[in-house]
């Protein structure tokens, strides 16, 4: 469960938003700040670009699945894993997914 | 001496298919033959539930699986995200239900092991070929409906393999042809499958004339760009060119 402006967001153990639909940018900038990040124009990218990812293949992105896609739609320059960690430096599939409100990506995918 | 890889997807009550599996790698291993892993997925991983039991008068093969992994030094490996599925959390107790001998992995593990692997053996399966393929691509072999259990864990391996760079082919049989038309419902776990060519580039998807006149869909009734192959070309890909067959 999250708590946020006075309402409460129903979340999965590892604490992942369980509606998609709840989430709000505001929602996504106090996730952030729960992850330690701050939300830049290049953070707000990734986790924009993850959730359209959701929305057209109807699953959370892993690593190697993240990486490949971000090449595929937003260059080779940030299709990398340095550029991702310099992001998300305690895992860009997992931390970016959480700010976006997706479910966890699998384990082991 | 060959490697063997065995991937055990029957779920522990099934004792035929379960015996067959162990009694398999007992007589290899006697034979000197390495077997690399034993994966477990699909209704195979509950094997990993440290609760199971088995009926009064039948063997505990979880309990013969724990002695043969230790005996021949060979890791029983499951997947940990269907074994959530199957309520296996795949962590040591307190924190999950993982059985002693188990180790907690996913397809990144199998994957590597595979295509190192000399002969892949999959209970519930059919006996492997008797043909020594030559080529170097895992063929998936699909012929479940699109709900199917097996259909969406044999996808997930197949992503998997395109997204390690694995030289890989999908071909749809049977049922399976329905899991590339518009789902007939709003459920389409399916649905990542697009993924492929549009991210990977991938479009190595066949089927043949038969099972699309046969399920009564056209090619272009399909979500994905499919290659028909004739019965002699499917034999060419699945007897000659795969290293692995991998039925779902």
């Amino acid at each position: 469960m999250l708590h946020f402006n006075g309402r409460d967001y129903e979340t999965d153990k590892h604490e992942y938003l369980l509606h998609f639909n709840e989430w709000s940018v505001p929602l996504a900038e106090y996730i952030a700040e729960l992850e330690n990040i701050e939300m830049s124009p290049s953070h707000w990218e990734v986790v924009n670009f993850v959730r359209e990812f959701y929305q057209e293949y109807d699953t959370s992105p892993a690593m190697r699945v993240l990486v490949k896609a971000v090449e595929k739609r937003l260059g080779k320059e940030k299709g990398n894993s340095r550029y991702l960690y310099s992001l998300f430096p305690k895992g860009p599939a997992k931390q970016a997914t959480r700010i976006a409100g997706l479910p966890r990506p699998a384990k082991c995918i | 001496m060959a490697s063997y890889l065995l991937l055990v997807q029957a779920n522990p009550d099934d004792i035929t298919t379960g015996l067959q599996a162990l009694e398999q790698a007992q007589q290899l291993a006697s034979q000197g033959e390495t077997i690399a892993q034993v994966f477990f997925y699909g209704q195979g991983v509950l094997y990993a539930n440290r609760f199971l039991s088995f009926p009064s008068g039948l063997p505990n093969l979880q309990a013969a699986w724990l002695k043969f992994s230790q005996q021949h030094n060979v890791p029983l490996v499951v997947c940990a995200t269907v074994a959530s599925q199957y309520g296996v959390e795949a962590l040591p107790p307190p924190a999950g239900n993982l059985a002693e001998g188990f180790h907690a992995g996913g397809l990144t593990e199998f994957m590597a092991t595979l295509v190192s692997t000399d002969t892949l053996l999959q209970y519930p399966g059919l006996k492997p070929t008797a043909t020594a393929p030559s080529g170097d691509t895992i063929s998936f072999i699909y012929n479940q409906p699109p709900l199917h259990a097996s259909a969406r864990h044999g996808l997930d391996m197949l992503l998997m393999a395109v997204s390690l760079d694995q030289p890989a082919a999908a071909v749809f049989v049977g049922e399976g042809i329905c899991q590339l038309a518009a789902p007939k419902t709003d459920l389409d776990p399916l649905k990542k499958m697009t993924m492929l060519p549009d991210i990977f580039d991938f479009e190595s998807f066949y089927t043949t004339a038969d099972t699309l006149k046969q399920a009564g869909l056209k090619p272009e009734q399909l979500r994905l760009p499919v290659t028909i192959l004739t019965a002699a070309e499917l034999e060419q890909l699945v007897g000659h060119d795969s290293k692995h067959v991998v039925r779902f």
